[in-house]
């Protein structure tokens, strides 16, 4: 049960000075700091998400006395991670959510800690690094071993060869592989990509093979983990109620850039039962992945919380910048009285 | 969650090659075994790993690594403990330390430790405590590591001084733990009883304002103290009941101890035994009543304080308390890994609790571990007593069915010069009722040889046509047909297998079949005379009298030994004398034989066959 002091002046003026002097005069950042369900929030540019949420954490602080449940605060980049992760531990109350029961981390650390690894050590299947360039380098070496690879790398006098290398590259689990405890895997199920080779094929075996021959010397690509966890999940679907116990509360931070299949498990776990607080502009939102569909990223619901205020730029720049909120439409607040600057 | 596997590899005894992997009930587990087989080791694998919470300070020593038959010392050992049946609550705090086996979260803890050779030549070690099979996951370290801390009572504890007042007394660690002690720690709000902290600073404030110690007070500070400092830093002092400090400090003060008798409350140092009764006790309250640790309990020999009686009821009451509680109750169900050499302890525990430990390798016996049916664990329940336990300690065992057979062996096995004394054999007298399900117990599922060896002693039961006229109407040698005999011999040699051998009496019985040898004839003869007596007639002359009968009988070319040996039978056979008497006879006139290095050529051979068996040493010793 998560219990939010009530927000009296008083709290949010200590708040702010233990913060180190920010404001929350914003109604719709009351009610983020307050709120103790599911919610999703868009937010501008320069709104202060992690002050917001290091302050959420701080309120927390006052009544969070349960040593065996946690929140989670997942975002998706290491830097994000490490700017909540300063701002806490400047913070003398809130630097207890750094530690046990508590868990810090990007999406990729989170799924890797609670889900992937637990499982991996299960298969018995050892890790020696999860890198996607390690990865890549290492397959490129192995699959000279591999005739028929081979030998399409090199038909019409090499024209495909970038074509081949591509997918040997970045060849990545499919989340119905194979396993048997303490075997190392002869082949695995790889997600099958655009006109790349099906298991049917000879170098679509090959493929499978040299996948396996990596994960046997623990060599793994990021998103094998997300596949990995994404099993463990559907094999043993009670670990679902285990995670919402153990994180009544999760924040979500960077939700714009969490997307696909990540997104998605992320979504099964916390879609119930735990209070999922999603932060993010959907309108920074970067369509890296072309494999990705469009339904495949973060899209606030309908109840949304809107963060209009920015402190990073004066009230001109700001009305321009709305007008480029294609995605979410949203008026962007800007400083009333900053000079506003002009690109020059 | 409980533990189901403790694991060392290179750690004391346990060889790398053949590493302990002792599997644990969820209750109670009794290692037994005799000295220097390693009890102490398997305790302090988990103790180690895991840590108590009295804290004593437990680092891993250069001799904690195993020492090979070569004389080499190796360099790295590994401790392992396996949790099983963790609750929800249990999986969702530990998640990130478990193994997912196909969707059965599990816990593995590991200690690794590496001995390395410092600059100057000394050892060092170097450890790591984490999760995962092997040691692959998470350090163990923060909240599992409190959670896992297991109880420890060590052996010969001086329990009266752990329960008395003190500075960091276990007394006041398990008061602060339990949670009818949580309110204690505050003042108490309003309209609430009193806190234990309330009457603490009422006495303090009483104590303050009395009289006479405000008196001495003055005077110290006045009169003495005064003198005493330089000018401008005067000392001064107060006297009180100094108690304006933690909740643990009042705790300290706090001691528990036995009554003299009920309704008196006096001091009275009683035994060290019912002191240590009133410490297990307290322990006992702790893990059952504390959530916030395993409860897991190691006790090393608790024998060494209680008199026979009490063991028995120490073994109830941990059996009590290591059953699965009824689900209404709040206690907890406790694990406990005792270790004893105590056969009352071992004979009143249930058979399924015993683990055997025999050259540093361990055998449980519980069901589907031994060849014990679910009818043998019911009989041995009731019948396996202390004097029958000692097989759990022993080197080699004789199984025999009566008093002679008890009070014979020793004395044979002395004159064929193999002492089942020192050979570390005992006997286990069964009298006459389940002989075989007591070998059964030494007998593995996985036929496994143990390295105890076992002789069963059956009598083939089947008298001599030279007896027909004292039978009557059993049948005897020759009215059995061959198959029927076959198949009766067999049935006795059949539960042999294993280390166990059965070494049945060629003939009728023990007395029977010595009595026809004709070396031995005479004093069986003299033996069964002596224990009947004659009228009139002394012992010595009971004894010349059976030799001379003896002699003429063997020089009488018509009687075959059969027809000797029935004849000096015959009182036995009638219960005019008792086997236990004619044994005790027996055994001193064989004791009394002058030295006779050809002695074991005149036994029944059967018997040397047996004897050998159990004194035979090992060909190479147990791994």
């Amino acid at each position: 049960m998560i219990t939010i002091p009530p927000l009296t002046p008083e709290i949010l003026a200590e708040l702010c000075a233990g913060l180190g002097g920010c404001e929350f005069q914003d109604h719709n950042q009351c009610e983020f700091l307050g709120s103790t369900a599911s919610c999703d929030v868009q937010a501008v540019p320069g709104n202060g998400k992690t002050t917001l949420i290091v302050a959420k954490l701080a309120l927390l602080s006052r009544t969070w006395t349960s040593r065996t449940e946690g929140v989670c605060v997942i975002s998706h980049t290491n830097a994000a991670r490490r700017e909540v992760e300063a701002k806490l531990a400047s913070h003398p109350a809130a630097s207890a959510f750094l530690s046990y029961p508590h868990f810090v981390g990007t999406v990729t650390a989170f799924l890797d800690r609670f889900l992937a690894l637990p499982y991996l050590r299960g298969l018995g299947w050892s890790i020696q690094r999860i890198d996607d360039d390690v990865f890549g380098a290492a397959a490129l070496v192995r699959y000279r071993t591999k005739p028929t690879l081979v030998a399409s790398a090199r038909a019409q006098g090499g024209a495909r060869q970038h074509q081949v290398e591509s997918w040997i590259a970045r060849m990545e689990l499919a989340v119905d592989f194979e396993a048997r405890v303490g075997v190392p895997p002869d082949r695995l199920k790889i997600r099958s990509r655009n006109r790349q080779p099906g298991p049917h094929t000879d170098s679509g075996r090959e493929l499978e093979a040299l996948k396996a021959e990596l994960v046997s010397s623990g060599i793994y690509r990021f998103a094998d983990m997300t596949a990995i966890a994404t099993q463990a999940v559907e094999k043993c679907p009670a670990l679902i109620e285990r995670v919402r116990k153990r994180f009544p509360l999760v924040l979500l931070d960077e939700a714009q850039d969490t997307n696909g299949a990540q997104l998605e498990l992320l979504n099964r776990l916390f879609s119930e039962g735990t209070a999922y607080q999603r932060l993010g502009d959907q309108n920074q939102t970067l369509y890296e992945d072309d494999e990705i569909p469009q339904g495949g990223y973060w899209r606030a619901g309908d109840d949304v919380i809107p963060l209009n205020q920015t402190r990073r730029f004066g009230e001109e720049i700001a009305s321009f910048a709305s007008r480029l909120t294609a995605r979410s439409p949203q008026r962007i607040e800007g400083v009333v009285g900053q000079p506003s600057l002009t690109a020059s | 969650m409980y533990i189901s596997e403790i694991y060392a590899a290179g750690f004391r005894c346990f060889d790398a090659a053949t590493p302990l992997r002792l599997s644990l009930r969820r209750g109670l587990n009794i290692l037994v075994g005799p000295n220097d087989s390693g009890k102490t080791a398997v305790i302090d694998a988990p103790r180690y790993l895991l840590w108590t919470r009295g804290d004593d300070f437990i680092r891993l020593e250069p001799s904690d690594f195993h020492v090979k038959p070569n004389g080499e010392r190796v360099t790295e050992l590994l401790i392992r403990c396996t949790f099983d049946d963790l609750t929800l609550d249990e999986e969702a705090r530990f998640l990130e330390w478990c193994n997912n086996e196909r969707g059965k979260l599990r816990l593995y803890v590991c200690l690794r430790a590496v001995l390395r050779k410092a600059s100057g030549g000394g050892d060092y070690v170097v450890t790591q405590y984490r999760a995962g099979k092997d040691a692959d996951g998470l350090p163990l370290d923060g909240d599992l590591r409190e959670y896992l801390k297991t109880t420890y009572l060590r052996p010969l504890r001086d329990a009266e001084r752990e329960l008395r007042a003190g500075r960091r007394s276990r007394l006041s660690r398990i008061l602060g733990a339990l949670p009818e002690m949580a309110r204690q720690a505050k003042a108490a709000d309003n309209d609430q009883p009193v806190t234990i902290t309330d009457i603490m600073k009422s006495a303090e404030l009483a104590v303050d304002a009395n009289e006479g110690v405000k008196r001495v007070q003055k005077r110290i500070n006045e009169t003495y103290l005064d003198e005493l400092s330089f000018a401008g830093d005067i000392l001064t002092a107060t006297l009180g009941l100094g108690s304006r400090q933690s909740f643990e400090q009042l705790l300290e003060r706090l001691e528990l101890y036995l009554n003299p008798s009920i309704g008196h409350t006096a001091r009275l140092a009683r035994g060290l035994g019912y002191n240590n009764l009133l410490f297990v006790a307290a322990e006992l309250l702790l893990l059952q009543s504390q959530p916030e640790q395993i409860p897991f309990l190691l006790i090393e020999e608790p024998e060494a304080h209680l008199h026979p009686q009490h063991q028995t009821l120490f073994m109830q009451v941990l059996e009590d308390r290591t059953t699965p509680p009824a689900a209404a109750q709040q206690n907890r169900q406790v694990q406990v890994l005792l270790t004893t050499h105590s056969p009352q302890l071992a004979a009143n525990a249930n058979l399924e609790a015993v683990i055997m430990i025999i050259g540093h390798r361990v055998f449980s016996l519980a069901k589907d571990q031994t060849k014990l049916s679910e009818d043998d664990y019911a009989f041995l329940r009731r019948f396996l007593n202390a004097t029958k336990a000692n097989l759990f300690f022993a080197r080699g065992v004789i199984i025999v069915e009566g008093d002679a057979e008890n009070i014979l062996l020793p004395a044979l096995a002395r004159k064929i010069g193999r002492p089942l004394s020192k050979h570390g054999v005992s006997i286990v007298n069964v009298g006459h009722r389940g002989l075989f399900r007591y070998s059964r117990i030494l007998q593995r599922a996985d036929n496994t040889l143990l390295p105890i060896p076992v002789s069963l002693l059956p009598d083939r039961d089947i008298p001599p046509d030279a007896a027909k006229p004292l039978v009557g109407d059993r049948e005897t040698e020759g009215e059995w047909e061959q198959a029927d005999k076959d198949a009766h011999v067999a049935a006795l040699r059949n539960h042999a297998g294993e280390s166990v051998e059965a070494f049945p009496s060629p003939q009728w019985t023990l007395e029977y079949d010595i009595a026809r040898q004709p070396a031995c004839a005479a004093w069986v003869h003299e033996a069964i005379q002596l224990a009947k007596g004659r009228a009139g007639l002394s012992q010595d002359q009971i004894i010349v009298a059976a030799r001379a009968e003896i002699t003429a009988w063997q020089a009488d070319a018509t009687k075959t030994a059969d027809d000797i040996a029935v004849r000096i039978y015959e009182p036995l056979y009638k219960r005019q004398v008792s086997k236990a008497q004619v044994a005790e006879q027996l055994a001193k006139i064989i004791d009394e034989l002058p030295a006779d290095p050809e002695f074991a050529t005149k036994l029944p051979a059967y018997l040397v066959s047996a004897i050998t068996h159990v004194t035979n040493l090992p060909a190479a010793a147990p791994a």
